[in-house]
């Protein structure tokens, strides 16, 4: 499979690296995929990295987020990189944003609402203590 | 537009915010923190100008919900307006719009009341 176009970005564990990843993400899909698409790619990167920055336990600035981005013909894929402890999103169980929403929860809707427009695909890196998490988009779901 | 901007359009109840930019998890905090003012303020109806707002995260909806869960045990509520299809997909995506009132303007949303 052929890539079209890459970037990688390098962000602090930090809430307030959050505005760069979006301006990054908008950057490079702003011609490639329908307006819906590029938000709903935001949304999810933006939700990703979130929860690693709040609930990672990255100790270190040091410790950058490492976002890859790239363009095949049909697909984007985005990796994410970090030092954060163990967590694999693909087997997270917690109840479904209906329940939570109905008990007036404040948080833990944004999971469930990635896996409705993305796949992902998570692997421990052992030996470097990392997470890597794939997340494919096909360019022509506008959902 | 990269950061949240609150500003109170209409004082009593109802409230009505304006809200401009985006909120996320850094953001969202001071949504909440000003929906408590004005709710400790005696407001228990609120709206939500979304009119100029970009994106919103799940922190972001997180707040709305829990506040208006809130409200409705007061007899109050949050309803929303002018929202971008972008900002409704993703309350879409989590099922929010099932469960808060949105109107295309402000003045529908306070007719509402």
């Amino acid at each position: 499979m052929k890539v079209v176009k890459e970037n990688i970005i390098f962000l602090d564990p930090t809430l307030g690296s959050l505005v760069l990843l979006r301006s990054e993400i908008r950057k490079f899909v702003s011609e490639l995929v329908s307006k819906q698409l590029q938000n709903r790619i935001i949304f999810s990167l933006d939700e990703i990295v979130t929860n690693v920055i709040e609930h990672g336990g990255i100790l270190s600035l040091d410790q950058k987020i490492e976002i890859r981005i790239l363009e095949y013909t049909d697909y984007l894929c985005f990796t994410v990189i970090d030092f954060g402890k163990p967590f694999d999103p693909t087997k997270y169980t917690g109840a479904d944003s209906k329940q939570k929403l109905a008990s007036g929860a404040d948080g833990g809707f944004g999971l469930n609402a990635i896996k409705k427009v993305a796949s992902l695909h998570y692997t421990r890196l052992v030996a470097e203590n990392k997470n890597k998490l794939d997340l494919h988009f096909r360019k022509d779901n506008h959902g | 537009m990269d950061k949240l901007t609150i500003s109170q359009t209409k004082v009593g109840n109802p409230a009505v915010l304006k809200l401009t930019g985006e909120i996320d998890a850094k953001t969202a905090p001071d949504l909440k923190l000003q929906m408590e003012l004005i709710i400790g303020n005696g407001s228990t109806n609120i709206v939500l100008d979304m009119a100029n707002l970009s994106y919103i995260s799940s922190a972001g909806i997180g707040v709305l919900n829990a506040t208006l869960k809130f409200l409705k045990e007061k007899s109050g509520e949050i309803v929303l307006s002018g929202l971008s299809k972008e900002v409704k997909d993703t309350m879409d995506l989590m099922y929010f719009t099932k469960k808060i009132k949105i109107f295309p303007t402000v003045e529908a949303a306070l007719s509402s009341f």
